[in-house]
């Protein structure tokens, strides 16, 4: 397998790693958020 | 013209057949090019396949191609109008982000809020970019090339021109990315539907899925763009400007007081940016940067992303569902792709084919929203790490 693969191989799978992980702390945002209560006038 | 038909018939007449072949060649490459632009321009036009964009790219590739022309390189071999506006505003990487601006002020992430589950399949989704990515490299593309061709699969024109950009790709092949990631993102729902199908049974199609709906505080709206930007600003610090815009964009809708720039981005700015990323765009499609067969398998690449892309998102589903007692329709994983609102609406139309009392469209809405930040994290990634070893950042 070439150099170019290997390290294709690599970035892929911290690319995904990476996307996981960034979504991750966006879902605790978005549930932390989500607590939050409505005010009625909203 | 009349020039180029002179020194065919003067090297023909003098029998110099290399000169006569390659003023031959240098006018069917042409001719090939006006047809590029105008079957763009008909898919604009006649289909309705993202006119905004097609329609510009077309009309620029055809006014580029005129011989004796000099709209992107001047008279004296100085920058053009063209080249003016390619290197103030798309090689600086202006127009992207300002696109960036736009798009942030026209998503509305309340349903994201109420299904935030649905965030994964926006990461799920982004399996086609690295996938595509690895494809390119058989092919044997450059780490950059295949990088920014994977990055088609964000079915996120603006992502797609961005990283290319940044990778300072050839123009040709910079043009070639952002026709397919524009062409596919309008075949959303021909490439998506056949592919959900061959992975998913009727029985899994016709999940029906609980939808709760509440009401989502203004202050969580507001608070969101400006964490989401802290955080990805500090785990990459390269993806803020793309990030940062974006989330602007939405800050701008969420404030509430800001309406007229809100209206401004969703329509004069995006309006303005759209017209002239178009015909800039269309006018670095020369003959001579654009027909080879790099740009053929760039196109077949873009193909492949999509279709990796919805596979990722579906088969993400069918793995979560089996530890999971309230199921998820796999097919809502599909909508983890950036193109927005056009996915949602097709797994929808699919969920009705299968059964007309079941509705995934506020949990394939979710899944879309979330492909949209997920198509620029997935961006991102790649600018980091494949900038990072070629030295760019």
């Amino acid at each position: 397998m070439s150099e170019n693969i290997i390290t294709g191989l690599k970035i892929s799978g911290l690319g995904l790693l990476g996307v996981f992980g960034v979504l991750i702390i966006f879902y605790i945002i978005v549930i932390l958020l989500g607590k939050i209560k409505a005010k009625e006038e909203e | 013209m009349l020039e180029k038909l002179n020194e065919l018939i003067a090297a023909l007449s003098n029998q110099n057949m290399d000169i006569a072949r390659e003023i031959g060649l240098e006018f069917l490459g042409m001719l090939v090019m006006f047809a590029i632009g105008g079957i763009l321009i008909y898919l604009a036009i006649k289909k309705d396949y993202e006119p905004a964009l097609l329609l510009p790219i077309g009309f620029g590739a055809i006014l580029t191609n005129i011989p004796m022309t000099n709209i992107f390189t001047g008279p004296d071999g100085e920058t053009g109008v063209f080249g003016f506006l390619y290197n103030n505003t798309i090689a600086n990487e202006l127009f992207p982000v300002l696109i960036f601006i736009a798009v942030g002020a026209m998503i509305d992430f309340t349903p994201l809020f109420q299904t935030p589950f649905m965030l994964f399949f926006g990461a799920a989704a982004q399996f086609g970019i690295f996938a595509t990515m690895m494809v390119a490299l058989l092919f044997g593309f450059s780490l950059p090339e295949a990088g920014a061709i994977g990055v088609i699969g964000a079915a996120d024109g603006p992502t797609s021109i961005y990283v290319a950009n940044a990778f300072k790709l050839d123009k040709g092949l910079i043009a070639a990315i952002t026709v397919a990631a524009y062409s596919y993102m309008s075949l959303v729902p021909i490439i998506q539907p056949p592919v959900i199908k061959l992975l998913t049974t009727p029985e899994e199609r016709k999940i029906r899925m609980n939808f709760h709906q509440r009401k989502v505080s203004k202050l969580a709206k507001i608070l969101f763009p400006i964490l989401v930007t802290i955080f990805a600003g500090l785990i990459a610090p390269e993806s803020v400007a793309l990030v940062g815009a974006l989330m602007f964009g939405n800050l701008i809708r969420e404030c509430g007081v800001l309406n007229r720039l809100s209206e401004t981005a969703q329509n004069v700015l995006a309006n303005l940016v759209t017209l002239l990323l178009g015909i800039t765009i269309g006018t670095t499609m020369t003959a001579s940067s654009f027909l080879n067969w790099k740009t053929l398998v760039i196109m077949l690449m873009g193909l492949v992303a999509f279709i990796f892309d919805t596979a990722g998102g579906v088969l993400f589903a069918k793995f979560i569902n089996l530890f999971r007692k309230e199921k998820i329709n796999p097919m809502v994983g599909a909508a983890g792709i950036s193109a927005f609102p056009m996915s949602a609406r097709v797994i929808q139309k699919m969920a009705k084919e299968e059964d007309p009392m079941n509705f995934v469209l506020m949990q394939s809405v979710a899944a879309n929203v979330s492909g949209q930040l997920g198509s620029v994290v997935a961006g991102s990634m790649i600018l980091v790490l494949v900038g990072r070893l070629i030295g760019l950042v």
